[in-house]
């Protein structure tokens, strides 16, 4: 195995990249919520929010949210000194969860509900 | 006995401009480890292939090398645990000096920076300093480290910063921050709180997946970053 592959090297790549989409991911979130004040605008976004690129858009944020924030536990649990030999379980631990949360989170989503 | 092929990264920095592999078939017993391979090599084949070898039993750390991808001892893995091809490169992130040995200066160099001794401020006993048992278990698998180099030389962070202390170093200052008979704590923890101290260490694992004693060297600095916020954010008294 090289070290790139290990379970660690992975989770902390995962880590940096999703919290660099999800600090991306800000401005635009933000964008949105200024138009608020104006309902006319606010409603035609809302009605783009049907198109399937941003139904895919929004399923690719659940993921990244239930990644970086279910590392982000395993990474405070370490940081704890809990569990410190099995950080490679805890891993796993949050694959599994994390695939359930999102297996979950999908149905609203593709359900067409806001 | 049994054929293994062995694939090594060579360089000789008078001839080649680049670094080549050269493939080796050499005869091994069930029991013989990469380095009696290595030594076979040597004395049978190739005269000039260059590595680094002393104690031969996993104690001096000489023989760290990067085997099939992964640093490890040559002295500590067997040669019938290889599948197929055995891949042999020195370990990554030093300057390379010729084919698997490696410019070790750099690590030294860290470890030098922690102060990697006892500072005991009380006139010397006639003998020893003495230690409760407890105490030294405290820091019982961080004095194991044989410093062969694997840890540091795996460890992206020290990839991408060749500033970062690196997880030999930290280690070793922990073996003597925890230490109770040690007077110097807190300027040790000045020499690694800085920015390219313990704060550069991920958790990525790496250093752990590879040390070939075993040492849970994360969970160690993880122990040091709890001290430095008690100790910096808390200022409560250590152990």
């Amino acid at each position: 195995m090289r070290h790139r592959c290990n379970t660690g090297f992975a989770a902390w790549l995962i880590h940096r990249i999703s919290g660099l989409l999800l600090a991306l991911y800000i401005f635009p979130h933000l964008y949105v919520l200024s138009l608020l004040s104006d309902p006319q605008e606010f409603a035609s976004i809302i009605k783009a929010m049907d198109n399937p690129l941003v139904k895919a858009g929004e399923a690719l944020l659940l993921l990244l949210v239930i990644v970086h924030s279910l590392n982000g536990v395993r990474l405070t649990l370490l940081d704890a000194g809990i569990a410190t030999k099995h950080q490679r379980l805890l891993f796993r631990i949050a694959a599994v969860a994390g695939g359930l949360l999102f297996l979950l989170g999908l149905s609203p989503i593709t359900g067409g509900g806001h | 006995m049994k054929t293994f092929n062995f694939k090594i990264k060579r360089l000789d920095p008078e001839k080649d401009r680049a670094p080549c592999w050269q493939e080796f078939t050499v005869e091994l017993e069930q029991t013989e480890r990469l380095l009696d391979g290595l030594i076979r090599i040597k004395d049978s084949i190739d005269g000039s292939l260059t590595f680094r070898r002393s104690c031969a039993h996993g104690i001096c750390g000489s023989c760290a090398m990067k085997i099939n991808g992964r640093n490890g001892l040559a002295c500590q893995t067997l040669a019938q645990e290889m599948p197929g091809t055995i891949t042999l490169e020195p370990l990554g992130a030093y300057p390379v000096i010729k084919d698997l040995v490696v410019d070790m200066t750099p690590f030294f160099d860290k470890n030098e920076k922690v102060m990697p001794y006892l500072v005991n401020n009380a006139p010397p006993p006639e003998r020893e300093r003495l230690q409760d048992p407890e105490d030294q278990h405290k820091i019982l698998d961080s004095i194991t480290c044989i410093m062969c180099g694997s840890c540091t030389s795996s460890c992206p962070g020290y990839w991408v910063n060749r500033a970062y202390l690196g997880p030999s170093a930290l280690l070793k200052a922990y073996r003597f921050m925890f230490d109770t008979r040690d007077d110097a704590s807190g300027e040790r923890l000045e020499k690694i709180i800085g920015n390219n101290g313990l704060w550069r260490c991920h958790s990525i694992y790496n250093c752990v997946e590879v040390c070939p004693k075993e040492i849970d060297i994360t969970g160690h600095l993880l122990k040091l970053k709890r001290l430095a916020v008690r100790e910096k954010l808390f200022r409560k008294k250590k152990r």
